[in-house]
């Protein structure tokens, strides 16, 4: 094939790509003005599946999830062994949620992500262990098709970004993963618990925030905070403001962690373990819608340490 | 004649809601071909409408750097090239697909170019996103080199090396298909 051919076809084959934007996405950018002054439907800008009429902002909340991404951030260590964790294979607490669909109880016995990084790939539907920031802890999977992405995993029933969840676990102050202007400001050391809750909640450039709460995770007492991403977070970029978390990452549009985008929802649990502070995330992007929110709820409830 | 209009909507808007007006208007206009160059780089549609609704959030937050309405188009694109290309480049999960099956290909049973089209679709799900995007840009956009290199930042010189180096790889991805074909 010459080269004029080769052009022919590819200047053919690109015509017939369909060329009309979708009007839910048409519909979410002629928004966009309108979010970043707060008077939109900020949950679910553009979702291809209609939104349920919401006003509590934890219910939106639950309806704002459809796809779950874990995140395990530098330090995210694996057992090397799986010696710790003999038997923990229980299903999650009564407390989760039911999963709607494909609900696969875990095996009794723990499977092993293996060594650091983690295979890319499916994730079994089994108890699975690691070591985040010197925390060991174990978390049942009850769902099927989320992914292992080296340190992170994820689902989308959809296929999209904007289909997603995170969670995400990282020791205080070891990770460096929450505060993108470190390098600029540098750290307070020692805060406890109750120092790092009021500062997620309030983190500039956020809405329905819920919390700080008093709850448990794996047991132990900890603190809750849930907030919505708002498009105002897009006037807060590149500040660098003292105090926990107290930035917003300018490479992605993100906010305080990785790349949590406006229209995402966090919830944020922070829990002390033997003297280490571990903090885990459960976000959801714009697009989500409420399965994978509960599967989020599913692993936290069934998170131990170990 | 489009841009006229839209200019002159732009113009009346300016007393209530300047910069909003002027954003949806020219969002409006250009979101269409928008969308279908996120097509064409990344394939999948819903992660086509991901990375337009990101650039336009990257366009808002970054108006005020837009210091000529009538130079949206050229600004817009280098935006979206780059969520696009970020997208792409984020890890395993955004690695290229094969899309032909997914940019509808209404092609009749009887066109005799249909396993070229096809063809053509495997070999761009097998290019490194760079290749796809210069190729889009040049075969989708139908843009000049000179407007590609302002799209990427990179000299006119550098744009047609990376498209013929492109095209090669092309060829070679497709020539790698037949191979695979025929062994099968």
């Amino acid at each position: 094939m010459n080269d004029r051919r080769l052009e022919a076809l590819l200047t053919d084959w690109y015509a017939r790509a369909t060329s009309a934007a979708p009007e839910p996405l048409r519909g979410a950018v002629m928004g966009v003005p309108d979010l970043a002054e707060g008077v939109g439907d900020r949950s679910r800008p553009w979702s291809r599946v209609p939104a349920p009429h919401v006003t509590s902002p934890s219910v939106r909340f639950a309806l704002a999830a459809f796809a779950i991404v874990i995140i395990a951030v530098v330090g995210f260590n694996l057992m090397p062994t799986p010696g710790g964790i003999v038997g923990s294979g229980s299903p999650p607490s009564p407390g989760s949620s039911p999963s709607a669909s494909r609900s696969v109880l875990p095996s009794p016995s723990p499977s092993w992500f293996g060594a650091y990084p983690p295979p890319i790939g499916y994730v079994s539907t089994d108890r699975h262990a690691v070591v985040a920031d010197g925390v060991a802890l174990s978390f049942a999977m009850t769902q099927v098709d989320w992914e292992s992405h080296e340190y992170y995993l994820s689902k989308s029933d959809r296929g999209s970004q904007g289909a997603e969840g995170i969670i995400l676990w990282a020791g205080f102050p070891v990770s460096d993963r929450y505060e993108p202007c470190f390098d600029l400001l540098g750290r307070s050391d020692d805060p406890s618990v109750d120092d790092l809750a009021f500062a997620v909640s309030t983190v500039a450039g956020t809405d329905d925030i819920v919390g700080p709460l008093d709850v448990t995770v794996g047991g132990r007492a900890a603190k809750f905070v849930s907030f919505f991403v708002s498009y105002r977070a897009l006037d807060n970029l590149r500040v660098c403001s003292p105090g926990f978390f107290y930035s917003w990452e300018t490479g992605n549009l993100g906010a305080m962690w990785d790349y949590w985008l406006p229209g995402d929802t966090v919830r944020v649990w922070i829990v002390e373990v033997d003297g280490r502070i571990l903090i885990i995330e459960g976000a959801t992007h714009w697009n989500a819608g409420p399965e994978l929110e509960q599967e989020i709820q599913q692993i936290i409830d069934s998170i131990r340490f170990e | 004649m489009h841009h006229t209009l839209a200019r002159s909507k732009l113009t009346d808007a300016r007393g209530e809601a300047p910069r909003a007006a002027a954003f949806r208007s020219l969002a409006d206009q250009h979101l269409d071909e928008s969308y279908r160059l996120a097509r064409a780089i990344l394939g999948e549609p819903a992660d086509a409408e991901d990375a337009t609704h990101d650039a336009f959030i990257t366009a808002w937050q970054k108006w005020p750097t837009l210091r000529d309405e009538a130079r949206f188009e050229p600004w817009f694109r280098k935006i979206l090239v780059n969520t696009c290309r970020n997208r792409l480049r984020r890890g395993s999960r955004w690695q290229l697909r094969d899309i032909s099956d997914e940019l509808m290909l209404a092609a009749a049973d009887d066109d005799p170019n249909r396993d070229e089209r096809d063809a053509i679709g495997r070999g761009l799900a097998r290019l490194e996103p760079d290749d796809r995007i210069i190729l889009a840009l040049r075969y989708d956009r139908d843009l000049t080199i000179d407007a590609i290199a302002s799209t990427l930042g990179i000299p006119s010189g550098t744009v047609k090396s990376r498209l013929h180096h492109a095209l090669r790889r092309l060829q070679a991805a497709l020539e790698a298909l037949e191979i695979v074909e025929v062994a099968r």
